[in-house]
């Protein structure tokens, strides 16, 4: 029999001391050029609202859907980041408030930052990302995965992993939160 | 020639103008706001003016040079510059003649390829945190690119956004999956691949659980799913709840399944290796090849020793020989927990 487990934690995999999960298939938000192509010939939208719509918030449907609901009820009024996702703020807030020692705090909010400004943050050789506790919370938080190299993974470009062998990925919708709130 | 003859009578106009002058400047004296205002007015320009004498004499020279001011620690005040800005702004939204974005805000995307499904890489590593924070509580951008393409399209702002609304519900709760078909492909190979344990990764709301029960709809009486939001950590209750829904869809011709776990539910006296080979047994028989697991997380909260036997009970769906684990599997609290996830799932 095959088993799959499906999951939002991605530190996951290494939480089951008993079991090897191979290969692991990875999740990533859809391209834009594909994002585009939905929007335009599937949900009819126009190219102007496309284009704002990937930029504000990537290949993710879902919150595009949610957005576009919020526009047609709030017209003029609607702020992107307004109403949005709130409860990622306080998510983020909460790991910027962990930290054991200065150490600590200093490097969650050095990774939060690289996080928003380039959409991942490399995970340095000499860190277990498994065992990291800054990895860990910015997991079980939801705010960042840890990806993998050996992942399977055809969205990820190549050049994000720039020779390592781990990073965090971010989703654009992350990165604009964690922008409003470091 | 008198000098009375000489001198002009006083006009009447001059005089009213005189009168309207003199009241005006009684009303103005009496206002005390106004006496304030002009005090402070001529001794805020002598001040100034005083100042300026002063630093531009060599005293004051002399004095800096002895006593520098201090260089601020931060910039608490942020410089805008609304020219870049204004630049900005007007590089919005505009269009180059090939159908491109040109000189446009584009979040962490580098550039998108119109077409294009695949090859088109869309990190930066230079997001510009001042236009994104403006663009994110501008509230108008989004409106105005709505107003944009209505115009385009011949069409009222309202009657735009409630089509769009309509095509996109219909899409999002439709069964077509976009952009997975690396994934989806390589998942129905591995659900006729037996004795594979593995893993599907990604943020919430990338899709996973629509994918999943994408597949297990193209393999309705192969694919179990079990759902940890409705389960948790009861994941045999979960394997009979999804067994009993195939029994429903089949008819009767897989009744022997749940029937033989409602056996094993109902015989408190039964052995737990019994128990776990019969459901492995039972799924193996019926034609049943792949288990998902859906927010396993949820499955697996603990370090405690139940999560190892739920692992081991896992692993043994992923081998042929359920024999090779039923030694480690007798342990009292595992057999107190199989049967406390039955006893809950049949409440």
């Amino acid at each position: 029999m095959t088993v799959i487990f499906a999951t939002s934690d991605s530190n996951f995999p290494e939480k089951l001391e008993k079991m090897t999960l191979q290969p692991i298939l990875y999740f990533s938000d859809l391209s834009p050029g594909l994002t585009y192509k939905i929007l335009t010939e599937k949900w009819m939208l126009g190219k102007h609202l496309s284009f704002a719509l990937i930029s504000l918030f990537g290949g993710v449907l879902w919150d595009i859907y949610y957005v576009i609901k919020q526009l047609d009820i709030w017209k003029w009024d609607f702020v992107p980041d307004s109403g949005y996702n709130l409860a990622m703020t306080g998510r983020i807030v909460d790991a910027l408030n962990y930290g054991k020692g200065n150490e600590e705090k200093n490097r969650m909010e050095k990774t939060l930052r690289e996080l928003a400004e380039k959409g991942f943050a490399t995970i340095p050789r000499n860190i277990n990302p498994f065992n990291d506790n800054i990895s860990r919370v910015l997991s079980e938080k939801y705010i960042a995965s840890v990806v993998h190299s050996g992942y399977v993974n055809p969205s990820l470009s190549e050049e994000v992993f720039r020779g390592k062998t781990t990073f965090h990925f971010l989703t654009l919708k992350f990165a604009f939160k964690t922008l409003s709130t470091v | 020639m008198s000098t009375r003859s000489t001198m002009q009578p006083p006009q009447q106009g001059q005089a009213q103008v005189r009168t309207i002058r003199a009241e005006f400047f009684r009303f103005i004296n009496n206002l005390p706001s106004f006496r304030f205002f002009l005090l402070a007015f001529i001794a805020g320009y002598v001040s100034q003016y005083a100042m300026e004498r002063w630093f531009r004499s060599p005293a004051a020279s002399q004095l800096s040079d002895r006593f520098p001011v201090p260089k601020p620690l931060t910039a608490s005040v942020p410089v805008v510059d609304i020219a870049q800005m204004l630049r900005y702004r007007s590089s919005l939204n505009h269009f180059s003649d090939d159908g491109h974005y040109s000189d446009r805000y584009y979040g962490l995307l580098k550039d998108i390829s119109l077409g294009s499904n695949n090859d088109d890489t869309y990190f930066t590593a230079k997001l510009n945190i001042s236009e994104t924070k403006e663009l994110l509580n501008d509230d108008e951008y989004l409106y105005s690119c709505a107003e944009k393409d209505a115009k385009e399209l011949n069409r009222s702002v309202d009657g735009y956004l409630k089509e769009i609304v309509d095509f996109s519900w219909k899409s999002i709760h439709s069964v077509e999956l976009y952009g997975r078909e690396v994934i989806m492909a390589l998942l129905r190979e591995y659900v006729s691949k037996p004795g594979t344990a593995m893993c599907v990764l990604g943020d919430k709301d990338s899709g996973k659980s629509f994918a999943l029960h994408s597949l297990q709809s193209e393999f309705p009486s192969s694919v179990l799913l079990v759902d940890g939001r409705v389960t948790g950590t009861d994941i045999l209750g979960g394997i009979t709840m999804g067994l009993e829904k195939i029994v429903q869809r089949k008819g009767n011709s897989l009744f022997n399944i749940v029937r033989n776990i409602l056996k094993i539910r109902d015989n408190s006296f039964v052995d737990s290796r019994q128990a776990l080979r019969e459901v492995v047994k039972s799924l193996r028989s019926y034609g049943i090849n792949t288990l998902i697991v859906d927010e396993a997380q949820l499955v697996f909260t603990t370090h405690e020793p139940m999560d190892m036997d739920l692992q081991q009970l896992l692993i043994a769906l992923t081998k042929r020989e359920v024999e090779t684990i039923s030694s480690e599997l007798h342990s009292i609290w595992f057999s107190s927990h199989l049967f406390s996830s039955f006893s809950s799932s049949s409440r």
